[in-house]
């Protein structure tokens, strides 16, 4: 009963870090109809950024999570005007799908070429330490990502139901050339869209540096997690990154520990496949959708 | 119509007939080591870039998990050869219908997502068969991978001294598969595959049965991959999941397709000439710094589909840019 109970706790708190780097190729998603094979790159960069930024100000990585969401959303709105921009509007699915693996290993390589290939770490009080509930464990860095998490997932929300730029964001989600009708400019909130995606998995990216090394390819380890998360969770849907994240580090969790610790990732694979066949819209997304 | 067809299939056998005689007569003046070892992976690359290419350039369905059918080519005839003493030259066909079995699976449950779905199916695909490779170590000795011995000249065995056996071994492997590639890309199928590529709905209501059209496609594709990965696999006589069975090894392979020409025959095997030289030509200069490789590849990938989509082949064929460069220059001469 305890392996149970505390696979659960470890499974969800580590869902909500991939349900937060998820939410930014979900937002991507929702509004371009493309999917960014970069995006955990922009989760290694944000890694980087906060090792950097730590470095300069010797403060807690926690305290940095304005600075790295700033510079990674105009990371984000750079990578968009520079490569992405030129193909909106043009034929062609797999020409998204080849240029951003393509925006990968240029990330991956030009990191390593400028950072090398060491391990990094942060320093934070919080490493290592554990609260205890009853005979349970939890892990303080991973508490402290599900609570932003849970924040960062509320204001989006908001942001997204109630604000103008929102109500924008999901009128060109819904159809951009109407959107443009109505006054909307598609290309303009493209890039937001992007620039936001690319802030989420940036600060997701920090979360983690407690947590995790950092270095180059960190991505490949997250990366097809977060594009389950969003298959899950329904492509678009914000609601559906999250319960997504939540259901994807729980699959994980309990089949590292009842079925063998590095099957994990498979039995999240074979749940994907599964969804794929059986819901592919996922359990959040619209319903007909042509991608 | 078959009038034209035959004209064409003349013609790239024609190709085909002069590429086998030069790089058959290459060794003869390139006596380096390096080199040779050089022209053997252009060979095969190009052979996987021809081998995706069926189903990720004519049917445009982009697959991200052909690294995993050159991992059951090379692990098969791995571990027949280490554990139980079978020669390659088995092993290899006993890894294609393997590979062919896993295609029809995985095809049937996924060759009806549309688009980026597929993609991403696919790779979830080969991060699972990944993940079965570093888990059964007792057969696959997981992430440490598994090495030949080399114990003297065994031709059956695939083991030889020098480089030169296996580059005449790839060159007719490469050429073989080119060979298929030229009848297949004008039979029935090779047209239904295209036109899926451009309108899958359009030739659907034709009649056609896409889903099988492209099932049996997929499956060549991974059989063909399989074989290869055999050959690789002996070449580099070194296997473990991160250099055979990842996804960056599935990128080399689509970035050698898409730089020469997806959909075009002869794009890969361009594409594996330009890439694998300037691959070498960074490890040379640039070696001491790693990641420059990835990046590389990645910039060539983001540069080609900016600029030219259809890959670098398509300057070449009619009404491309060297083409009018021609005529016009013809031009110019008669008006002279």
């Amino acid at each position: 009963m305890w392996m149970f109970g505390q696979s659960v706790i470890n499974g969800l708190l580590m869902g909500g870090v991939y349900a937060l780097a998820a939410v930014g190729l979900t937002l991507i998603f929702g509004v371009m109809k493309i999917v960014n094979f970069a995006q955990a790159e922009f989760l290694m960069l944000g890694m980087y950024a906060t090792c950097l930024l730590v470095d300069v100000f010797h403060s807690e990585p926690y305290a940095m999570i304005v600075p790295v969401a700033a510079i990674m959303f105009i990371v984000g709105y750079i990578i968009y005007l520079l490569i992405v921009r030129p193909l909106v509007n043009k034929e062609g699915v797999n020409r998204f799908v080849l240029l951003t693996l393509g925006l990968q290993s240029f990330l991956q390589g030009l990191v390593q070429v400028v950072f090398g290939t060491d391990y990094r770490t942060v320093k934070s009080a919080t490493k290592g330490s554990s609260l205890f509930l009853g005979e349970y464990s939890f892990a303080v860095p991973r508490l402290i990502a599900m609570g932003v998490v849970l924040i960062l997932f509320a204001i989006l929300a908001v942001i997204i139901k109630k604000s103008e730029m929102g109500r924008a964001l999901r009128a060109t989600s819904e159809n951009s050339k109407i959107a443009a009708m109505m006054g909307i400019n598609p290309a303009a909130h493209f890039a937001l869209a992007f620039g936001l995606g690319a802030a989420l998995t940036g600060i997701a990216g920090l979360l983690l540096t407690p947590m995790y090394y950092t270095y180059a390819t960190i991505g490949d380890l997250f990366g097809t997690m977060t594009f389950v998360v969003v298959v899950i969770g329904g492509m678009g849907s914000i609601k559906g990154a999250l319960i997504g994240g939540l259901l994807i580090g729980l699959i994980e969790a309990l089949t590292s520990s009842y079925i063998a610790m590095d099957l994990g990732t498979a039995g999240i694979f074979v749940v994907f496949v599964i969804v794929l066949l059986l819901r592919p819209q996922g359990l959040f997304g619209g319903g007909a959708r042509e991608v | 119509m078959t009038k034209k067809n035959n004209a064409i299939i003349r013609k790239n056998i024609i190709i085909l007939v002069i590429f086998l005689a030069v790089f058959s007569l290459l060794p003869l003046v390139m006596t380096q080591n390096y080199l040779t070892s050089m022209m053997v992976q252009c060979f095969l690359f190009a052979a996987m870039g021809v081998a995706w290419n069926l189903i990720g350039g004519y049917a445009d369905r982009v697959s991200i998990g052909h690294s995993a059918f050159l991992a059951v080519g090379a692990y098969t005839s791995y571990i027949m050869y280490l554990d139980f003493g079978i020669s390659p030259l088995i092993g290899m066909f006993v890894g294609m219908i393997i590979a062919g079995v896993l295609a029809y699976l995985i095809g049937s449950l996924c060759l009806g997502l549309r688009g980026t779905f597929f993609t991403l199916s696919t790779i979830a695909f080969a991060e699972i068969f990944k993940n079965i490779l570093l888990h059964f170590r007792e057969v696959t000795n997981g992430s440490y991978g598994l090495i030949l011995t080399y114990s003297g000249d065994d031709p059956v065995n695939l083991q030889f001294g020098t480089k030169t056996p296996i580059y005449y071994i790839s060159l007719v492997l490469l050429a073989a598969i080119v060979l298929f590639n030229i009848f297949f890309e004008k039979s029935k199928t090779g047209y239904c595959l295209k036109a899926i590529g451009e309108d899958e709905d359009a030739i659907r209501s034709l009649g056609f049965n896409t889903r099988n059209v492209k099932l049996r496609t997929f499956i060549i594709s991974a059989m063909l991959t399989s074989l290869i990965g055999t050959i690789y696999g002996f070449y580099l006589a070194y296997i473990m999941p991160t250099s055979i069975a990842s996804t960056p090894v599935s990128i080399k392979i689509i970035v050698v397709a898409v730089i020469g020409g997806a959909g075009l025959l002869w794009g890969p095997v361009l594409g594996a000439f330009i890439i694998i030289p300037l691959t070498e030509l960074v490890n040379a200069t640039l070696g001491s710094i790693s990641g420059a490789n990835t990046m590389i590849y990645g910039l060539v990938l983001i540069l080609i589909i900016l600029f030219r989509p259809k890959g670098v082949l398509s300057l070449f064929i009619e009404g491309g840019w060297v083409n009018k460069k021609i005529k016009s220059l013809r031009k110019i001469k008669t008006e002279v």
